[in-house]
């Protein structure tokens, strides 16, 4: 039997569509009699950052239902309160990220949280601003320089900005025994690796050390023969690449097939991924990158206890594999109920803001401490550097993550 | 004589009183008019080309970047001007840019049609974003950031919902002026039936240049407003397809018969996407997109469209 879509049928399709979807928003509202912390935003739920958005959010909302349902709220002022989360999705989407969170600004929400990406939380920080309520974000694509450098008093971020994101790759080097010599920094023209390169040739000249060459390449690349040649007649000690996993994995093949040796090889993405190392195989040994968090790091929290306990009750609540944007995301909560419980009110986002530049403290994701410009501290709240280690990934500083010495110098190519 | 008076007359009332709305409403519903403007503004001039010549482009955002970098640039160069002068500056050089580069590449492109100028079009909006994005030179890849042009004392979101409503008419009165001139019967032909326009005389690539290059320069005009609103740029952000798929669906939902069509399409659009299902996290989306299955069932000609033929 054939069935022919009417025009009134499709009219009835639709109005019923908007009908439940508005009669789910009246009966979530309803359940809420409790007083409440609401958690303002928008976050790309679709378009281009979806993947990354639904992970903040999953790390968002088991802060949330921890809370709520486990703990039956958090004692702010003497009262109990729920915390709420009101996200909506940008879709990745500049100028639809600004309308909405204006119309939550007008709603007289108090507190916000971050979306992803540098130009959708860049716009959205200049409304905060104006209003004078704070924003906690989990990733302004890394941590991107331009917002914590114009001068914003209430914006946090989780991560430090994205030209001092590779210090502790640097300070790591320091440590050595004997101490790396002549440095090589190679980075491509994205948002991201290219502040995070000139921010690592600053630490390196800060740090007395030589940088004797500085390739800057194209966002994608297909061939480094060029600055190989240039590494075999320069021979630095250590060759840094402020590339993405795929570049990374291109240099450090063409490393390898090439013969090129170096006695650290450094790609701040890459080796992170498990297919990364099984691509390279015996030569992905001894490659170090920087690792932002990870569950199985010892920390300690004011919510959950500890780190450990964070990724058991994620992983029973949720489908998303568990990765460090869920435990920034869930940082970021942290932060904002440990900062209510201190000021003791929920309408006073001026306190907040001045509670959270002050706050220090030991969470899930580590210690939480911001600079004054507002994004992570790059030592206190800076990456672990870590080391392919018979291909496992092995932390190597600092000291208190340590999970193996570090290989220094890797092996040549040829002995593998 | 007397009719077109009067349409002249009550879209200047109309303009006048949507030109007041800042004056009394809170800053989200100017955000949300700011938003329907440039939608609207974008969504006219793809309708420029693709209404007048059925030239449906799927890379108009290539001119929305060109536009918004050479702002950007622009203001970077003048950083020390007036902000009036500042704002002169960079929106002529969003609209020379882009007409620069629309007639650069209009003769070749041109002379492709259907799927072919279509998919020529999207190539042209990926490479001139890879172009921004790989020489350092124009800042794509890392990001420029824009300095606040609005007067101090004046609501940002007022300004630009201004400036938005003032470049949304001037683009109307354009379109206006050709539907009614030469060039638009002219264009109309080509709609209809190109090859037997130029058997009867109409310059076709003559009239199809020009078309191309007032709806590219004046996407780029709109292309700077949108940057200077966002105050920081990457390719990402203002090369996006997505910008492209909007003006497409914001004129076939309002409907491509009419220069009312597209900003209907971009009025219903925006104000469904941002006031009704905004709050909607994970539901909006498929909304969105029955929303527009409703409207090719019900109004294939767009609403414009079915409100002309209910009145018949």
């Amino acid at each position: 039997m054939a069935y022919r879509i009417s025009r009134r049928g499709s009219i009835k399709a639709l109005s019923g569509a908007i009908g439940i979807a508005a009669l789910g928003r009246a009966g979530r509202s309803a359940a809420q009699s409790q007083p409440t912390v609401t958690f303002g935003g928008t976050i790309p739920f679709s378009g281009r950052w979806a993947e990354i958005g639904q992970s903040v959010h999953a790390g968002y909302q088991t802060v949330v239902k921890y809370v709520n349902e486990v703990q039956g709220g958090v004692e702010i002022g003497g009262k109990r309160h729920r915390l709420d989360l009101k996200l909506v999705d940008d879709a990745s989407d500049p100028q639809r990220a600004t309308t909405l969170l204006q119309k939550q600004i007008d709603d007289d929400v108090q507190l916000f949280l971050g979306s992803y990406s540098t130009p959708i939380i860049l716009p959205q920080v200049a409304l905060t601003e104006r209003a004078r309520r704070p924003m906690v974000q989990a990733g302004g694509g890394g941590g991107g320089d331009p917002i914590f450098t114009q001068g914003y008093k209430f914006v946090f971020g989780m991560y430090p900005r994205a030209s001092r994101s590779a210090f502790p790759a640097v300070d790591a080097f320091e440590a050595l025994t004997p101490k790396p010599k002549t440095f090589m920094v190679v980075y491509t023209n994205d948002p991201f690796s290219k502040p995070q390169g000139l921010g690592v040739i600053e630490r390196l000249k800060e740090k007395g050390m030589q940088v004797v060459k500085v390739f800057e390449l194209p966002a994608q690349l297909q061939d480094v023969s060029a600055v190989l040649t240039s590494v075999r007649e320069e021979q630095p000690d250590v060759v840094m690449c402020l590339t993405s996993d795929q570049n990374s994995l291109l240099i450090a093949r063409q490393m390898a097939q090439s013969r090129t040796d170096v006695k650290m090889l450094f790609t701040s993405l890459g080796p992170q991924a498990a297919s990364f190392r099984e691509a390279l195989g015996k030569y992905a040994d001894g490659i170090t990158c920087i690792s932002t968090w990870s569950p199985s790091f010892p920390y300690t929290d004011p919510i959950f206890g500890s780190t450990a306990k964070f990724a058991e009750y994620y992983r029973a609540n949720n489908t998303l594999p568990l990765i460090y944007h869920q435990g920034t995301a869930a940082a970021c909560i942290v932060a904002y109920v440990e900062v209510l419980k201190q000021v003791g009110r929920i309408d006073d986002p001026i306190a907040v803001r001045d509670a959270l530049a002050k706050l220090d403290i030991e969470s899930l994701y580590g210690r939480i401490k911001f600079t004054p410009e507002g994004d992570g501290d790059p030592v206190l709240m800076g990456s672990a550097v870590t080391q392919v280690q018979k291909g496992e990934i092995k932390v190597i500083s600092p000291e208190r993550l340590r999970e193996a010495a570090p290989l220094w110098p890797i092996e040549p190519w040829s002995k593998r | 004589m007397a009719r077109t008076l009067l349409v002249v007359v009550l879209a200047l009332l109309l303009f006048a009183a949507l030109a007041t709305l800042p004056l009394f409403l809170k800053a989200f519903y100017i955000r949300v008019g700011l938003s329907i403007f440039l939608s609207a503004g974008f969504a006219v001039c793809w309708w420029l080309l693709a209404g007048f010549t059925a030239y449906y482009s799927f890379g108009h955002t290539a001119f929305v970047g060109v536009g918004a970098f050479a702002a950007a640039l622009t203001l970077r160069a003048v950083a020390a001007a007036a902000p009036g002068l500042q704002l002169a500056a960079g929106l002529l050089a969003g609209l020379v840019t882009a007409a620069v580069i629309a007639a650069a590449i209009a003769w070749p492109i041109l002379r492709l049609r259907g799927h072919y100028f279509t998919i020529a079009m999207l190539a042209v909006a990926l490479v001139l974003g890879e172009a921004v994005s790989a020489f350092p030179v124009f800042g794509g890849s890392a990001g420029l950031s824009l300095p606040n042009i609005a007067p101090s004392g004046m609501r940002v979101e007022a300004f630009f919902y201004w400036l938005a409503l003032a470049l949304l008419a001037i683009v109307m009165a354009i379109a206006w002026i050709i539907s009614r001139s030469r060039l638009g019967y002219g264009l109309a032909a080509i709609r209809e039936d190109e090859d037997a326009a130029q058997m009867l005389g109409v310059p076709t690539t003559r009239f199809k240049v020009v078309a191309f290059v007032l709806s590219g320069g004046l996407t780029g005009a709109l292309g700077a407003v949108y940057a200077l609103n966002l105050g920081y740029i990457t390719t990402d952000s203002v090369f996006r397809g997505s910008l492209s798929l909007e003006m497409i669906v914001n004129s076939l939902v309002g409907g491509m018969g009419s220069l009312l069509g597209p900003v209907i399409g971009a009025a219903i659009m925006t104000g469904v996407t941002k006031l009704v299902l905004a709050d909607l996290l994970e539901y909006h989306l498929a909304i969105t997109g029955l929303l527009i299955v409703a409207v090719v069932l019900v109004a294939p000609d767009g609403v414009a469209g079915l409100w002309r033929r209910t009145r018949r």
